[in-house]
C-alpha cells in the first residue's frame, strides 16, 4: 500500500513535515527524540468509558508516528492514522513473530511462549501462508453459509432461555459469553460434556492478568486438553473441524501435536472473546442510542451497516497489533528502522476522524453504506473468523430486539459500567437487563 | 477489464467473493479463483469494492 522501500524518491518525504525529523536509531533512541513520549496505555477517559483513550486523538492530530513506553523498559512506535495502520498491517515486512528482533513484547504477556509462537498468528510468510490455508476454507463466506442454521438454532436456544431466567439478568454470562462459546465448541467438535471445562480453561487462558508462570500453566493445561480431543478425533472421527485437521494435517505429518494444539487454543481464544465482547457492548449501544434502534426497526438503516459501524467504534482488539520491521521502511512521513517494534493501532485508526468523522460512543450513528474500517485488522493476518463473527452479530442482535421489544438496562449511567479487566479483548464485565 | 490473482498472497478471507459473488470463488483450500476472468462492465462496481476489500492486494486489473 502506502509503506514503499526507503530507497525510493518518498524518502525525501523525511525532512518534510515536523515528524520525525530526526529518524531514531532504534525504538529506545526514538523515545528520546519523539516530544509526545507517554506510556502506552489504553485506559478510556474517565466519564467517557466507551471512548478511546483521548491521547489517540491528540496523536493523530500531532504526532500519527508517535513512540510510547512499554512495561518497565520497552518502547516501540505507535501509529495512529488510519492510512498508516492499513499500510504496516498489508506490509509483510513488518514480521508478526515475537521472534523477530525488536518485536514489541513487554505488555504482551505469552505472545513469545513456545506454544503461541507456532501459530499463523504469531506467524509470517510462507510459514504463515501454509497454516492459514489449513483452515481458511472452514471460514470462507461459504463455509459460513453451511454454519448458518446451526448457528441460528443456537442463537435461538439462547434467546429463548433468557425468558425462564430470573430479572433482571445478566446478558454477558447468559449470553453474550454463550453463544460463541457454543458456536466456537461445535465448529471444533468439543464433545458435549467438555464444554464446560473448555469454556473454564478458554476464559482462564484470555485472562492476561496472568503471571508469567500462570501463562505457561494454562497454556500447557488446555495443550493438554486439545492433545487429548485430538487422541478422540483419531480413534472415533466426525464431521468437524478437529477431526479435518487431525486426519489431513497432523496424521499426514503437516502439522506436530503442539502445532494443532496451537491452533486450537488459537482459534478458541481469538473467536471466543471477541465476538462475546461485541454483543455485549452493541447491545448496550443500541439500547444507550434509541434513535438508531428505531432506524433499524423501521428499515431505514440494515442490521448489515449496524454491525459494521459497532465493530469499527467498539474495535474489540485494542492491544495491537503489533509488528516488528524486517527492514527499513516507509511509513507514510516516516521511516521505521530495521529491528524496530511498532504498533499499528487498530482501536485509533478505527476512530480516524479525517476518515469516519467524530467517533466517540456518544456520536454513534449507524451510515446507510457500510463503513470500511479495521476492525477485522487488514493484510494476510485479516481475522479468519470475520465472516462467522458477522453471521453471529447479524443474526442474534436483531433476533435479541425482536424477540425481546421492551429489553431494557438496569442502570443507564455509563460510568458505572464494569469491564471485563485484565483480559486480552474489550467487553463489558455484566450487563443488568430487565426484558 | 482483465483481472488477474496472485494466489501466493491470497489469504482465503473471502471478502472478493462477498462483494463480487458472480466473479470470484474459493477453491477447497479457501484460495480465490476467477469464474470471470474478464467480467463485463457491469461488475465493476462489485470487482472495485472486492480489489478495496481485498487484505493482501491479491487482485489486480490488468488493463482497462
Amino acid at each position: 500500500m502506502d509503506a514503499v522501500p526507503v530507497d525510493t524518491d518518498t524518502r525525501t518525504d523525511t525532512s518534510s513535515g515536523s515528524q520525525p525529523t530526526t529518524v531514531p536509531d532504534s525504538a529506545a533512541d526514538g523515545a528520546a527524540a519523539c516530544p509526545h513520549l507517554r506510556k502506552y496505555s489504553l485506559t478510556p477517559p474517565e466519564s467517557r468509558p466507551l471512548d478511546e483513550p483521548d491521547y489517540f486523538g491528540e496523536l493523530r492530530r500531532e504526532c500519527p508516528a508517535s513512540t510510547v513506553a512499554l512495561g518497565d523498559s520497552g518502547s516501540s512506535w505507535l501509529f495512529t492514522a488510519f492510512e498508516d495502520v492499513k499500510a504496516i498491517l498489508a506490509d509483510t515486512r513488518f514480521s508478526s513473530s515475537p521472534l523477530t528482533p525488536g518485536f514489541p513484547l513487554e505488555g504482551a504477556p505469552g505472545s513469545d511462549a513456545p506454544v503461541a509462537v507456532s501459530t499463523m498468528i504469531r506467524s509470517d510468510p510462507p510459514v504463515h501462508t501454509r497454516l492459514r490455508r489449513m483452515v481458511a476454507k472452514d471460514f470462507m463466506p461459504k463455509a459460513v453459509e453451511g454454519y448458518r442454521d446451526f448457528v441460528c438454532a443456537t442463537i435461538d436456544a439462547r434467546i429463548d432461555s433468557l425468558a425462564n431466567l430470573p430479572q433482571p439478568l445478566d446478558l454477558i454470562e447468559s449470553f453474550a459469553l454463550a453463544v460463541p462459546s457454543d458456536v466456537i465448541a461445535k465448529i471444533l467438535g468439543v464433545p458435549e460434556e467438555d464444554e464446560a471445562m473448555f469454556q473454564e480453561l478458554t476464559e482462564r487462558m484470555t485472562t492476561l492478568s496472568l503471571s508469567r508462570e500462570e501463562q505457561y500453566e494454562v497454556i500447557s493445561e488446555f495443550a493438554a486438553f486439545c492433545d487429548r480431543l485430538i487422541s478422540l478425533k483419531e480413534s472415533e472421527p466426525a464431521d468437524d473441524l478437529l477431526t479435518r485437521l487431525t486426519h489431513e494435517q497432523l496424521l499426514t505429518g503437516e502439522l506436530t501435536r503442539e502445532q494443532l494444539a496451537g491452533f486450537v487454543i488459537m482459534l478458541v481464544s481469538a473467536g471466543h472473546d471477541t465476538t462475546a465482547g461485541m454483543f455485549g457492548l452493541s447491545v448496550l449501544t443500541l439500547l444507550q442510542h434509541p434513535d438508531q434502534l428505531e432506524l433499524l426497526r423501521s428499515g431505514a438503516r440494515s442490521w448489515d451497516s449496524a454491525v459494521e459501524e459497532l465493530v469499527r467504534i467498539h474495535t474489540v482488539v485494542r492491544m495491537g497489533p503489533r509488528r516488528a520491521a524486517t527492514e527499513d521502511i516507509q511509513v507514510g512521513d516516516t521511516l521505521v528502522r530495521k529491528g524496530e517494534g511498532v504498533i499499528a493501532s487498530i482501536l485509533a485508526a478505527n476512530h480516524d476522524e479525517s476518515q469516519f468523522g467524530p467517533s466517540g460512543f456518544a456520536d454513534f450513528s449507524i451510515p446507510e453504506e457500510k463503513p470500511k474500517h479495521l476492525g477485522f485488522g487488514f493484510g494476510p493476518h485479516q481475522c479468519v473468523g470475520q465472516n462467522l463473527a458477522r453471521l453471529e452479530l447479524g443474526y442474534g442482535l436483531p433476533r435479541l430486539f425482536e424477540r425481546y421489544p421492551n429489553l431494557r438496562l438496569v442502570d443507564d449511567d455509563i460510568t458505572r459500567l464494569r469491564f471485563r479487566e485484565g483480559r486480552a479483548f474489550f467487553g463489558i464485565r455484566e450487563l443488568r437487563v430487565h426484558l | 477489464m482483465n483481472l488477474t490473482i496472485d494466489v501466493a498472497k491470497c489469504c482465503g478471507s473471502g471478502q472478493c467473493v462477498m462483494a463480487a459473488p458472480e466473479v470470484f470463488d474459493q477453491d477447497d483450500d479457501g484460495v480465490a479463483f476467477l469464474l470471470d476472468r474478464t467480467p463485463p462492465d457491469t461488475e465493476r462496481a462489485n470487482v472495485d469494492e472486492a480489489i478495496a476489500s481485498c487484505p493482501t492486494g491479491a487482485i489486480t486489473v490488468v488493463d482497462g
